[in-house]
C-alpha cells in the first residue's frame, strides 16, 4: 500500500532526551495519506513523546521531523491536523456545542460553516442529544467522544488518537473504529497510539513497536508474521501412534508444547524450521495426519518482542 | 481575528460561569456602600464654611478614583495570576496550541479576555460611583469617563505584569511580585515623594501640603546621595503606574494640571507591557508539555 506518495510525517533520526533519560530514539518513520498507523509500546516507550514532537508540543533535541513537508508548529499545517490527547483536558464550563465551536473558530473556520459541522459530528459521535450539556457533567466516554469530534472539527488530513478508545464500552469501539476506516478511505492519514492491540490489529495497515525510544519493529498488520527476525513460530500437528520418543524429540526442537487433547499446539526454536516437523515425527515412528501453521497474532508478537532480553531488532 | 475573538470569548465565559465575575461584583458593591457613607452630600462644610463646589469634586472624585484603582488593580492581579498558569497546568493550553493559532495569540487572548472581565467589573463600579456623585452634586461631567479609560490602561499594564510573572513562578509569588512592582511604582509616583527626592525647591512650595512639611520635618536633612541613586534606578526600573494614576485621577476630578500629561510615564508603562509581553512570548515559545 505504500507507494511513492508524499510522506505526510516524515522523521529522520528524531531523538528526545530528557537529560540522561532518551525518550526516543533515533526514530525514522513515514506515514502516508490513507493508512491507519498502530503505535505500540509498553509504559514510557516513547509513543506519546513521538506524538508530541510531531504536534510540536515539545521540540526535539535532534533529528528532524516534518509535517506535510514542513516543519511542525507551522501554523497553516495544523489547520490539516486534528488531535485526541490521551487524558482530555477540556474547559468544562462550555456547552458541548460550544467546545466544538470554540475549536472550530481555532481552526478560523467561519461561523456558518461551523453550525451544520457540529450537528453533523455530535450526531456522527452519537451526543447530539447531550450538545446543551456542560462538559463537566461529561462521563469518561462522553468526554472521549468529545474530544474525536473536537479533533474532526477541521476535516482533518492528519489525525492523531492517543487512546482513542479507552472508556469506551464494546459498542462505542466499533463505532469509532467503522469512524477510523470510512476516514482511511476519504485518505485521512492516521496515527493510532493504543494498548489494546486487538483494536489495532484490527484497524491498523501498520504498526510500530518502541521500546525504551527506540523502534523494534515496524511491519504491515497483513504481513505481521513474516517478520524476517521472528525468533519462534507457531504450529498445530495432530498425529497418530504418539509416544513418549516423539515428544522428547519435540521438546528438543519447540520452545513450548501444549496438548490439546487431539492437538498438540507448538512453539518452534529459531534453529528449527516447519518443514522439520515430518521428519521429526516420522523418526519417532509416528504419523503426522495435520499440520497447520498459525499465524502469530499482534498480541503474540508484542509480548514477544517486548520481552526479549534484547528488545529485538528493527 | 476569529481565533483570537474564540479565545476571548472563551476566557470571559469561564469568569461568568465560574462566577467570579459576579463575586468581584459583590465585593466591589461593598466599596461603593462604604463610598456612599463617607459624608457625600450637596451642601459639604468643614468648620462652619461651606466647602466649594470645585473642592467638593476634588475631594470626592481623589476618593472614589483611589477605590476604583484599589478594587481594579487588586481584581486584576487576583485574576491575572492564574489565568495563564492554570490554562499550562490544567494541560487545557496543550490542546489548543495544537491549533493553528501561534501561542502569542494564545496568550494575548488570555490577556484581553481577563481584562474584559476587570473592565466590566470596575465599569459597573465606576457607573455605579458616577450617579452617585452626580445625584449629590448635581454636576455632570465628562472628565470622570477620561480618568477611569486611563485606570482601564493601568489595569491592562498589570494584567500583561503578572500574566507573565505567572508562566515562570507560582501564582502567589507571581501575585505578590507583581503587587510589589506596582506598590514600589505607585510610591515613588507619589508627588510628595517625588518632589522629595528630586529636590525641586519651587515645586515642593507649590506643594507645600502636610505630607511634605511631614516628611521634610521627619527627615530634616535633604536626602543622601545613596538614597538619590537608589530613588533615581527604582524610578528608571519601576513601570510609572503612580504617576499615571495620578493623572487618571486628576482628570477625574478634571483638575487643569492633569492637562500637562506626563507622556513619558504613559511610555514607560508602554515599554514595560511589551518587554514583559516579549518575556512571555519567549516562555511559552519554548515550554514544552
Amino acid at each position: 500500500m505504500v507507494g511513492n506518495m508524499d510522506a505526510i510525517i516524515h522523521t529522520e533520526q528524531l531523538t528526545k532526551r530528557y537529560g540522561a533519560t532518551t525518550a526516543l530514539d533515533r526514530l525514522d518513520l513515514d506515514i502516508y495519506p490513507g493508512e491507519i498507523f498502530g503505535l505500540l509500546g509498553p509504559n514510557g516507550a516513547g509513543k506519546t513523546t513521538a506524538i508530541k514532537l510531531v504536534l510540536n508540543l515539545i521540540l526535539p533535541t535532534s533529528g528532524t521531523v516534518t509535517l506535510f513537508g514542513r516543519p511542525p508548529g507551522n501554523i497553516s499545517i495544523m489547520s490539516r491536523v486534528g488531535y485526541l490527547p490521551e487524558v482530555l483536558s477540556v474547559h468544562d464550563y462550555l456547552k458541548a456545542s460550544e467546545f466544538l465551536r470554540f475549536h472550530g473558530q481555532l481552526c478560523g473556520i467561519k461561523s456558518n460553516l461551523l453550525t451544520p459541522r457540529i450537528d453533523r459530528l455530535l450526531d456522527l459521535v452519537g451526543l447530539s442529544a447531550h450538545r446543551r450539556q456542560t462538559l463537566r457533567s461529561f462521563s469518561k466516554g462522553m468526554l472521549q467522544r468529545i474530544g474525536f469530534a473536537q479533533a474532526l472539527i477541521n476535516d482533518p488530513q492528519l489525525l492523531i488518537l492517543d487512546e482513542p478508545t479507552s472508556g469506551l464500552d464494546p459498542i462505542g469501539r466499533k463505532e469509532m473504529r467503522d469512524i477510523f476506516l470510512n476516514l482511511k478511505e476519504q485518505g485521512v492519514a492516521i496515527i493510532l497510539n493504543s494498548h489494546i492491540l486487538s483494536e489495532i490489529e484490527k484497524s491498523c495497515d501498520r504498526v510500530g513497536i518502541l521500546k525504551h525510544g527506540e523502534l523494534i519493529h515496524l511491519a504491515e498488520t497483513a504481513y505481521l508474521s513474516d517478520s524476517p527476525d521472528s525468533t519462534a513460530r507457531a504450529v498445530e500437528i495432530q498425529v497418530n501412534n504418539r509416544s513418549d520418543a516423539l515428544m522428547t524429540l519435540l521438546d528438543h526442537a519447540c520452545v513450548s508444547i501444549r496438548d490439546n487433547g487431539k492437538k498438540l499446539s507448538l512453539t518452534l526454536k529459531r534453529s528449527v524450521d516447519i518443514s522439520d516437523i515430518p521428519r521429526i515425527v516420522e523418526t519417532a515412528g509416528a504419523e503426522l495426519v495435520a499440520l497447520i501453521p498459525i499465524k502469530e497474532t499482534l498480541e503474540d508478537l508484542f509480548y514477544r518482542l517486548i520481552s526479549s532480553a534484547d528488545g529485538g531488532k528493527k | 481575528m476569529i481565533q483570537l475573538r474564540a479565545l476571548i470569548r472563551v476566557t470571559v465565559q469561564e469568569y461568568i460561569r465560574s462566577k467570579t465575575m459576579l463575586a468581584l461584583l459583590l465585593i466591589g458593591c461593598f466599596f461603593v456602600l462604604i463610598f456612599s457613607c463617607c459624608g457625600l452630600s450637596e451642601s459639604m462644610s468643614v468648620n462652619n464654611q461651606i466647602v466649594a463646589k470645585e473642592s467638593q469634586i476634588d475631594l470626592f472624585w481623589g476618593v472614589a478614583y483611589w477605590i476604583l484603582a484599589l478594587y481594579g488593580v487588586a481584581g486584576s492581579v487576583l485574576l491575572s495570576m492564574n489565568c495563564v498558569s492554570s490554562e499550562i497546568r490544567s494541560r487545557r493550553a496543550a490542546l489548543v496550541w495544537t491549533r493553528p493559532i501561534s501561542r502569542m495569540t494564545w496568550l494575548i487572548g488570555k490577556i484581553i479576555g481577563v481584562w474584559i472581565v476587570t473592565a466590566i467589573d470596575t465599569g459597573v463600579l465606576f457607573l455605579l460611583i458616577y450617579f452617585l456623585i452626580v445625584a449629590k452634586l448635581k454636576i455632570v461631567s465628562f472628565f470622570p469617563f477620561v480618568g477611569f479609560s486611563i485606570l482601564l490602561l493601568e489595569i491592562l499594564a498589570i494584567i500583561i505584569l503578572v500574566s507573565t510573572l505567572s508562566i515562570r513562578f507560582s501564582d502567589v509569588i507571581s501575585g505578590f511580585l507583581g503587587s510589589i512592582i506596582y506598590g514600589v511604582s505607585l510610591v515613588i509616583g507619589m508627588d510628595w515623594v517625588q518632589a522629595y527626592f528630586f529636590q525641586i525647591q519651587e515645586y515642593l512650595a507649590q506643594t507645600n501640603t502636610a505630607p511634605a512639611e511631614l516628611l521634610r520635618a521627619f527627615l530634616q536633612e535633604p536626602p543622601s546621595i545613596l538614597w538619590q541613586i537608589f530613588f533615581w534606578i527604582t524610578y528608571i526600573i519601576t513601570p510609572h503606574f503612580g504617576n499615571i494614576q495620578g493623572i487618571g485621577r486628576k482628570l477625574a476630578s478634571h483638575s487643569p494640571i492633569a492637562l500637562s500629561l506626563d507622556w513619558w510615564s504613559f511610555l514607560s508603562v508602554l515599554l514595560y507591557s511589551l518587554i514583559f509581553l516579549i518575556i512571555g512570548r519567549r516562555e511559552i515559545k519554548r515550554m514544552e508539555f
